[in-house]
């Protein structure tokens, strides 16, 4: 990592134009016919990282039946609503709709007495492609921009992730398990059969009831079933972090299959929502996607900067029962006191801040990092997590520890 | 699918639908219209996402009155379980039911048929929006703020949002004989399962802009000034704009209108904004901070004195 690296300014429209560029791509393919174009549309939106349902173009073409197709903003929505499956791949059809349906470098024409008019025939509004944000961006300006929910760019070289080298995932796995069953605190509102729990199950009494002419012989007892632990995670992936990037990625992605995991950003100069690709893959293919993900993982870091957008993103979706785990060692570029106002917000929202520091242990928990030493009052638990025999302890401890003292800093 | 496969033949059933939706007080964009149609007529699901307070419980609501359905209301919560959701059997009835056909001389096979009949099927909301059990008009089933349900009930879902039915071990197959109209809406306290999303049309919900809330305010508040109006909305989008703990809602700006319209001359200032903020935000630290240089600023760049 040099200097160069930490100034370097965060590209955010490069990404933005690598999905025009690819959506102008993809536009050269269209073959004029509604349904056609439509399976590659949705295949567009799966190459930028969507998850479009294998059903969903053929709904999508009963869709643009429906609406009149003289109007380009209906024809918008009716694929929106078909193809997109969340906030993020709408927002990804606002941004690609535009150019892949524009009339601009449409090679064929359409073919077929039964072929429907295509969005972009004469009558709709403009062949100008519309690449402007959607009507959500537009309703919240003036807000700060949201992070990508998919990509992320950041400066320098990147980190490889899939050289796990000696790293036993099954055990990170089984460890992450430990952690998330540790720091269940508050019995749900779900019941299980419990031999000694602590009341009747009623239901189930009358029902065993009916197989003895209405006698209740047995008088099954259930017991609150606890209830998932709530967590958000912020996982350091800059270049000076690189030595414990697969340990990290790895303990994160176990994190998010066995929480019930709010969100999950992985950062270094810019923010990267992952939790929904985390969540869907399984860990080599969450780590080969991430590892495709220009420049996601390289790069300075700037903290501050990345958990105001991450509580930006999120904050709504963060209750005071969340335990937040941040991952990372300190090293900022950003302002210190954006770090410092940025925690305040976390811990004003969490029951709990987890900081997992690969430098913990070598510096005696006596950060030398200016960020860390500003953000170690902040947190409950400062460990140490620099190996699996780390991760170990930190199950440990937090089984020993499954609650906090109110923090009074 | 009564219409999937037909030509459009009224002009535009998407601004029917939008006058239709205005006329019970909810003011959609076409967008939501669009949907809400094409929802109507492929016979799918809507998942509705949003802030909370953006209005999405409101869309079933106006839909049923603007269709004349009835609506069926299922309110999700953490440890909804089968039977407060799909049926249960009633157990005290089938008891006694056992003990008078004892006391008859009459329990044999027959009895074991007639306890497990309709007569003894208590109909939960998803089970009376498939096969309602009176009223023969049409059904708006809202299963609202799924996300707070467990996962494990997306999955009871599933068959009633993908085939509209219901099985009862007991019964059989229960098939909806006249598919209801299903809205679902999450506020994203949780991500929802790929297969639950697969089944739906999905729809964000963002904050309206100011002047689409205005709309929706002085509809829902028709004896409020026009001016305050538009200027608490102003001020809203501004504080929307913030970094607040509980960004405020339509409903909150709707709430604070009618407080403000009620106090005073209707007009806004500092003071009347100072008295009435607890209508707007709803957090003790949302408050310190509107009363400190964020609210100011807000206040400065609306124009209010």
């Amino acid at each position: 990592m040099t200097a160069g690296d930490l100034r370097r300014p965060v590209d955010r429209a490069g990404a933005r134009d690598a999905l025009l560029a690819r959506a102008r791509a993809a536009r050269r393919r269209r073959t004029g016919h509604p349904a056609q174009d439509v399976v590659l549309f949705a295949e567009l939106l799966r190459d930028c990282g969507a998850t479009v349902p294998g059903g969903a173009p053929v709904r999508a073409v009963r869709a643009l039946g429906l609406v009149d197709v003289a109007r380009r903003d209906d024809v918008r929505d009716a694929l929106r609503a078909t193809l997109a499956g969340d906030r993020a791949a709408q927002r990804l059809v606002d941004l690609l709709f535009g150019v892949f349906w524009s009339a601009r470098d449409d090679a064929t024409t359409r073919t077929g007495a039964d072929a429907a008019p295509a969005p972009d025939a004469p009558g709709t509004t403009g062949g100008a492609a519309r690449e402007s944000p959607g009507p959500d961006d537009e309703a919240r300006s003036g807000q700060r921009r949201s992070p990508r929910a998919t990509r992320g760019r950041g400066a320098g070289r990147r980190v490889p992730v899939d050289d796990l080298g000696a790293l036993d995932a099954r055990e990170v796995d089984e460890l992450a398990r430990r952690v998330v069953v540790a720091l269940r605190r508050d019995p749900g509102r779900r019941r299980r059969t419990a031999a000694h729990g602590d009341a009747v199950d009623a239901r189930a009494g009358l029902r065993h009831a009916l197989a003895t002419g209405g006698e209740p012989l047995v008088l099954p007892r259930t017991a609150p079933r606890p209830r998932r632990t709530r967590v958000v995670v912020l996982c350091d992936v800059s270049s000076s972090m690189a030595a414990v990037t697969p340990l990290f990625l790895t303990f994160v992605h176990a994190l998010a299959r066995h929480a019930r995991l709010v969100e999950l950003g992985v950062f270094n100069v810019e923010l990267t929502l992952v939790g929904e690709p985390f969540r869907r893959r399984d860990r080599a293919a969450a780590l080969r996607w991430l590892h495709a993900q220009e420049h996601a993982l390289a790069g300075g870091t700037r903290i501050g900067h990345c958990l105001r957008a991450f509580l930006d993103a999120a904050g709504d979706r963060i209750t005071a029962d969340t335990v937040a785990f941040v991952l990372s060692d300190g090293w900022d570029v950003g302002e210190p006191d954006l770090l410092t106002e940025q925690m305040h917000r976390l811990r004003d929202r969490v029951r709990r801040i987890v900081w997992c520091d690969p430098h913990a242990a070598a510096s005696g928990h006596d950060p030398q990092v200016r960020g860390m030493r500003d953000v170690v009052p902040l947190v409950d638990d400062h460990v140490d997590l620099s190996g699996p025999p780390a991760l170990r302890a930190l199950a440990d401890h937090l089984e020993h520890h499954p609650t906090t003292p109110r923090r009074s800093a | 699918m009564a219409e999937a496969g037909h030509p459009v033949t009224d002009p535009d059933p998407v601004a029917a639908l939008v006058a239709d939706l205005a006329a019970t007080g909810y003011v959609a964009d076409r967008s939501l219209a669009t949907v809400l149609r094409l929802a109507g007529a492929l016979e799918l699901p809507v998942l509705l996402e949003g802030e909370p307070g953006v209005g999405k419980t409101a869309v079933a609501e106006a839909l049923a009155e603007a269709t004349g359905a009835r609506l069926v209301r299922l309110q999700c919560y953490e440890g909804l379980a089968a039977h407060h959701a799909l049926y249960e059997w009633d157990y005290p009835r089938q008891l006694l039911a056992i003990r008078l056909a004892e006391a008859r001389g009459a329990a044999g096979e027959d009895l074991e048929r007639t306890i497990f009949s309709e007569a003894f099927l208590l109909r939960r909301p998803l089970l009376e929006a498939i096969s309602p059990s009176h009223d023969d008009r049409p059904v708006v089933l809202l299963v609202d703020e799924v996300d707070r349900a467990d996962e494990e009930f997306e999955a009871l879902l599933l068959e009633v949002l993908g085939q509209f039915q219901v099985t009862v071990p007991e019964l059989g197959t229960i098939t909806a004989t006249r598919r209801p109209r299903i809205v679902l809406t999450a506020n994203r306290s949780r991500p929802l399962s790929d297969a639950l999303r697969r089944r739906c049309l999905y729809h964000w919900l963002p904050y309206p802009d100011t002047g689409r809330e205005t709309e929706i305010v002085a509809a829902r508040v028709p004896g409020a000034p026009e001016a305050l109006v538009r200027r608490v909305c102003e001020l809203v989008a501004r504080v929307r704009a913030g970094s607040y703990r509980k960004t405020p809602g339509v409903s909150e700006t709707v709430d604070w209108v009618r407080a403000l319209a009620l106090s005073g001359d209707g007009g806004l200032d500092a003071t009347t904004v100072d008295e009435t903020l607890g209508c707007l935000l709803k957090d003790g630290t949302d408050l310190a901070r509107f009363r400190g240089e964020d609210g100011r600023r807000a206040l400065r760049e609306a124009g209010v004195a």
